[in-house]
């Protein structure tokens, strides 16, 4: 099991070397120019040349590309914004604790609610439980996230007063906010409990407990759920992964300094330093994220363990459902 | 010495023919169960409207979709303006309606691109195991790493503006994903009986992959297809409000929706029409693909 | 198990092509231009009629008593670092400007000259200028201000390299006494002095050798204003020094005025809906910058713009002109005047002013507007293209682009404001025949492509600009600033290049000399000026008089502040 263990952690570093260089790629070919926005239309094109040498960016793409892997893999240094010079690394840690909290806060719904509700529309398949909850995560797919929110903010915090329209001030700041950003989780959770849940009561061995007497309760939680966990987990790790990076929406609305803004933001302003160190941040924290429902997996499923441990070449395609195969 | 090639060439057909039969039978039987299945008939109507309106855009709309009426801005629905007009006075309900053809265009083509790349690739490290296959599956491992939302956008950007460089945006952030399970899929499927004999009675590779393969993985993929068009619709939007989509006047619902949006408080006319045309649309697509999925699912049968 | 795999891998799918609707994408104020901010400067000689006619009203607001002491500020986006030399940008204006750092020199709402840190300026000849500070400018840690201090904050602004625009004009400082020093300019240019003193905020070599992070979360200035707390992203809040350097109440510049706030809080609220909901509901007492978009207006206005119950306003004229550039290039089919003098007989500027503002813009005839100094409304009265589409069709016609054969591509920001113009243009140009493609980029593309050196990427440009005075606002006609031999229309036409500079040096610039030029920009039809817009300054009744600086930024302390 360690070896595995090693070997998957071993596998991040191309991943995540192959992130660096596809992000810095993709930005070094983006048109536009940092300088250019820095020092805003009135520069003359000698100012915006020098400050493009002051920023190392006259130099050839193998130069450049070489002193970005360096700093970054070698002295992990993410570099400082080219708009405020702050260091990217110190902004990243202070904003993605917050974006971190609402997708947190999303999974955990997804598995309270989203689960339970699958699981009672599977049983209660076609009857009107079925319908109801069919039908609202049907909805919860299809509303616009900023629609929500924006209507949360005239109720709850202009009408009723009860909780704060924007920022981080308390606790409480973030209830909407993660209330808005989980809908849609929860709901396709709910989708594909129910698909799941559907496909187990229709098997072989739901059908043996059942005719050998169990009752439904523990043919549903001991037998079924079981074995819908591992697609399960993966739906969520992979939504967490996905919720990091596509909470700006919800943060702009809010005004909640995470990285969703921090890395868009920094997009437009060809930033390159922070768009290449978010990136990065990220892909790394995905991939952690991946190896940790992998190893669910052997948790909850001992066949997959003596699959890892094995290493054997039927563990491949199991692990064509998701990443770092 | 008894004539076997001749044998073999009739077995070789025999097989082909038998597999094509139970294949189609397959299908039909899966249309059948479709057809059953009354929410998702409802979500294929759906569509086949959509559809509709799309080819016959022009003709349906009461408005041109570009025709400005700056004195008549921001009207409230009426009898005149059904969903009431925009910015500039144009109809809404023209715009919409217009909008069905570019929306429908750019999800399905970015779908399409996606998944015909994702077939390519996922063949390729499927079937020819080895270096390309561990390749193959690093470059998902990385694009994946990104969020596509933020793919979308740096593709977008490094194209520019556009239907085309819009849908190549959209397609990069499909394509691992169907790599991955054409990949699995194909894995599971060679090592199979029918395979096998076909190897043993010399099909090249090529045959192999295009009249065994592929038609096995076909119910998958058309499940693929329809399960991520919802999203399309969703990440073009996004890609509008950068000035990376589609560009103005062309009434794309997600520009529609990024138009409106800051004026939600006081015409929520402009929010909602588009909004209400992606709702239906996704939820048409989800409803046809689960029904598909359910239909074409062999343990679904009963 | 081989549905599972499946269904793992649907699941991914599925999760990561939904979820990634979880996030659509937006870039926060959409109304924001990449504009640094360039404030203007009277003229050395004249004082003309006021530059910026302001009226302020207030609804009927709460009983006044006693002061308060406390104001709260809503901010479109954060500073992140508070570094004195970084970009110019509206939340840096509000923040920083004689609150924590101080500059030599301000320039007043009303565009006139107010010293700061500068006790006088002289000018000993054309470009060289005498400064002497007060002696006895302390800033929060009690460093006293010299004149190396002086030379030391432009050498730190020029490493730090944002500001070049403004720094550009400054040649060299020779130290002539600890409080004395010798300013030596470059170019002559009219607004070079005003741009070297009231841009470049002076700080004490010691204290900022001192600081960790070069004043980045902890910042030291000689503002009346010190920072106490920060919460990045989130929050910002100031409170007033015990004491301020400047004793003499008659020197103190009305920017840095204190009166009874004790406080300052600024809130960062990204959203601009948000933001004027905030407003609205009094969470926040006013809004800093761009401040409230036209679209929510009528929660603090009337059809009339006289404000409601509850709110203060205060309306000014914006110094953004909008107008149409046009490539005279080579490569662009608008090199034959003809055809530029088409288009502009194909708008009709004063019916889009009309139908997307109202009364909240006024067209533009000329490239000036009464915003600057030099402003000659004569020019204003009437346009030398005015609207004749008839005559549009007659020039396109001779030109041999008859019906439909013509097609311009026209570039622009994808804002609300310039699409929006943008699409009215297209449209008049539709009715007499010109087909023109509109491409609305995000600012750093747009940015690119007006700047490209090759001069194909666009027929017309839709931008808006500003600048210190009526020439600084067209520097894309100045052939200095580009190294192509062109300008930026990629036209070199000595005429314009002569007559730009006569406006433009210090020594010769005067509203003549500007009319002389704007004059020949619009027989040759190099620009289309379209309209200025009104800005409105609308505060919650808890101010009463609202006190604007140039940048149209709340002055706390000089308005009158009443408890609710």
């Amino acid at each position: 099991m360690e070896r595995y263990l090693i070997k998957r952690v071993l596998w991040l570093i191309p991943v995540v070397l192959g992130v660096a260089i596809l992000i810095f790629s993709i930005m070094y070919f983006v048109p536009g120019d940092p300088a250019q926005i820095i020092l805003g239309a009135s520069a003359t094109q000698d100012e915006i040349l020098n400050m493009r040498h002051q920023m190392g960016l006259d130099k050839p793409y193998i130069v450049q590309l070489g002193v970005f892997l360096s700093d970054t893999f070698l002295k992990l240094d993410f570099g400082k914004s080219y708009v405020n010079h702050v260091p990217v690394f110190s902004a990243l840690m202070e904003r993605f604790p917050r974006t971190a909290l609402i997708a947190v806060v999303c999974c955990i719904f997804q598995i309270i609610v989203g689960i339970p509700m699958g699981i009672t529309a599977a049983t209660h398949q076609n009857r009107w439980q079925d319908r109801t909850c069919v039908v609202l995560a049907m909805i919860g797919i299809s509303i616009p996230s900023f629609w929500l929110a924006q209507m949360l903010i005239l109720l709850f915090a202009f009408k009723l007063n009860w909780l704060p329209a924007f920022g981080i001030t308390s606790w409480n700041s973030y209830i909407m906010p993660c209330f808005c950003s989980m809908l849609m989780g929860v709901a396709n959770q709910t989708r594909f409990t129910r698909t799941y849940m559907l496909e187990q009561i229709r098997s072989d061995y739901i059908v043996t407990a059942r005719a050998k007497g169990l009752s439904e309760r523990t043919v549903i939680y001991k037998h079924a759920l079981p074995n819908t966990l591992i697609p399960l987990i993966t739906g969520i790790g992979g939504d967490f992964g996905a919720a990091l990076g596509g909470t700006v929406i919800i943060e702009n609305v809010f005004s909640i300094p995470g990285i969703g803004q921090y890395m868009v933001n920094a997009i437009g302003n060809r930033d390159y330093p922070v768009v290449r160190g978010s990136v990065v941040f990220l892909s790394i924290m995905f991939s952690l994220i991946m190896l940790l429902v992998d190893l669910a997996y052997a948790f909850i499923d001992p066949r997959i363990k003596a699959q890892y441990v094995a290493g054997s070449r039927k563990m491949v395609m199991k692990k064509g459902a998701h990443s770092n195969a | 010495m008894p004539d076997v090639s001749g044998t073999m060439e009739m077995n070789k057909s025999l097989l082909a023919r038998e597999a094509r039969q139970a294949k189609i039978k397959a299908f039909k039987e899966g249309w059948h169960r479709l057809c059953q299945n009354k929410v998702a008939v409802i979500g294929l109507i759906v569509i086949i409207v959509l559809l509709f309106i799309a080819i016959f855009a022009p003709v349906l709309t009461p408005y041109s979709y570009d025709k400005i009426d700056p004195l008549n801005a921001y009207q409230a629905p009426s009898s005149a303006h059904v969903f009431g007009t925009d910015g500039l006075g144009r109809d809404l309900l023209s715009r919409v309606l217009y909008g069905t053809r570019y929306s429908l265009a750019i999800a399905f083509s970015a779908q399409a691109v996606g998944i015909v790349f994702g077939i390519l690739l996922g063949a390729l490290a499927g079937f020819f195991e080895g270096l390309l296959s561990d390749v193959i599956m690093r470059f998902c491992d990385i694009f994946q790493a990104i969020p596509s939302t933020l793919m979308a956008i740096l593709v977008s950007q490094t194209l520019g503006a556009g239907f085309i460089s819009t849908t190549i945006a959209l397609a990069v952030t499909t394509t691992p994903s169907i790599t991955r399970i054409v990949r699995a899929l194909i894995l599971q499927i060679r090592n199979q009986e029918f395979i096998e004999a076909g190897r043993a009675i010399n099909c090249s590779n090529g045959r192999l992959i295009a009249f065994h393969i592929l038609p096995n993985i076909i119910p998958q993929i058309i499940i693929s297809f329809t399960g991520g068009l919802s999203g399309k619709f969703i990440d073009s939007a996004g890609l509008s409000y950068l000035g990376l989509g589609i560009q103005p006047p062309t009434p794309e619902w997600g520009a529609l929706l990024t138009d409106g949006k800051a004026y939600l408080r006081y015409y929520p006319n402009l929010v909602l029409a588009p909004g209400l045309f992606i709702m239906i649309a996704a939820l048409a697509f989800n409803l046809v693909g689960d029904g598909l999925r359910d239909a074409l699912d062999p343990r679904m049968r009963d | 198990m081989k549905k599972r795999i499946i269904a793992a891998i649907l699941t991914t799918v599925f999760a990561i092509s939904m979820l990634s609707g979880c996030g659509s994408l937006t870039t926060g104020a959409d109304e924001t231009n990449a504009e640094t901010a360039e404030s203007t400067a009277t003229s050395t000689s004249e004082t003309t009629s006021s530059s910026a006619s302001a009226t302020t009203s207030s609804g009927a607001s709460a009983a006044s008593g006693e002061t308060a002491d406390t104001v709260t500020i809503g901010l479109a986006q954060d500073v992140e670092s508070f570094n004195p030399w970084l970009m110019a940008q509206d939340a840096r204006q509000q923040v920083y400007y004689n609150k924590i750092y101080e500059p030599l020199e301000n320039i007043t709402f009303d565009g006139e000259r107010q010293l700061v840190l500068a006790k006088s300026v002289k000018q000993e000849s054309g470009g060289i200028y005498d400064i002497e500070l007060w002696n006895n400018i302390v800033d929060t840690n009690g460093n006293n201000i010299t004149a190396d201090d002086v030379i030391f904050s432009f050498d730190q602004c020029n490493e730090v390299g944002q500001l070049a625009w403004a720094t550009r004009y400054l040649d060299h400082f020779e130290k002539t006494g600890d409080y004395t020093l010798k300013m030596y300019t470059k170019d002559e240019s009219s607004v070079g002095l005003d741009m070297l003193l009231k841009t470049v905020f002076i700080v004490s070599q010691k204290s900022y050798e001192a600081s960790k992070d070069q004043f980045a979360t902890t910042p030291v200035g000689t503002g009346p204003y010190t920072l106490r707390s920060y919460v990045p992203g989130s929050t910002i809040e100031l409170i007033a020094k015990d004491s301020y350097w400047q004793t003499d109440d008659s020197s103190r510049s009305q920017a840095s005025q204190v009166g009874n706030i004790k406080t300052i809080d600024y809130k960062v609220i990204t959203d601009p809906s948000q933001l004027a909901l905030a407003l609205q509901m009094g969470q926040v007492d006013c809004v800093a910058g761009s401040g409230v978009s036209p679209k929510d207006y009528g929660n603090f206005v009337d059809e009339n713009r006289k404000a409601l119950d509850g709110f203060t306003v205060k309306s000014y004229i914006g110094a953004l002109i909008y107008h149409l550039e046009f490539n005279c290039g080579d490569k662009s089919v608008l090199q034959d005047q003809k055809l530029r003098e088409a288009v502009s007989y194909a708008i009709d500027s004063q019916s889009i002013v009309t139908s997307m503002f109202g009364q909240d813009a006024m067209v533009c005839n000329t490239n000036s507007s009464p915003y600057y100094a030099d402003y000659d409304s004569s020019l204003d009265s009437s346009r030398v293209y005015g609207y004749d589409p008839d005559k549009a069709k007659e020039l396109l016609k001779d030109a041999g682009y008859g019906n439909g054969k013509l097609t311009l591509n026209l570039i622009t920001q994808n804002t609300d404001t310039f699409t929006k113009c943008a699409t009215l243009i297209q449209a008049y140009l539709q009715q007499v025949g010109i087909n023109c493609k509109v491409n609305a980029y995000e600012d750093a593309l747009f940015q690119t492509n007006r700047a490209d050196t090759v001069g194909d990427k666009w027929d017309i440009c839709l931008n808006s600009v500003m600048g210190l005075n009526s020439t600084g606002r067209l520097g894309v006609l100045d052939l200095n600033a580009y190294q192509t031999g062109k300008n930026g229309l990629y036209i070199d036409d000595e005429t314009l290049q002569k007559k730009y500079m006569t406006a433009n040096l210090a020594a010769s610039y005067s509203k003549e000399t500007v009319t002389d030029l704007l004059k020949y920009i619009d027989e040759k039809c190099y620009l289309y000026p379209i309209f200025y817009t009104k800005g409105y300054a609308i505060t919650t009744s808890k101010i009463k008089d609202i006190a604007l600086d140039r940048n149209d930024a709340l002055i706390p302390g000089a308005s009158t502040i009443v408890a609710k």
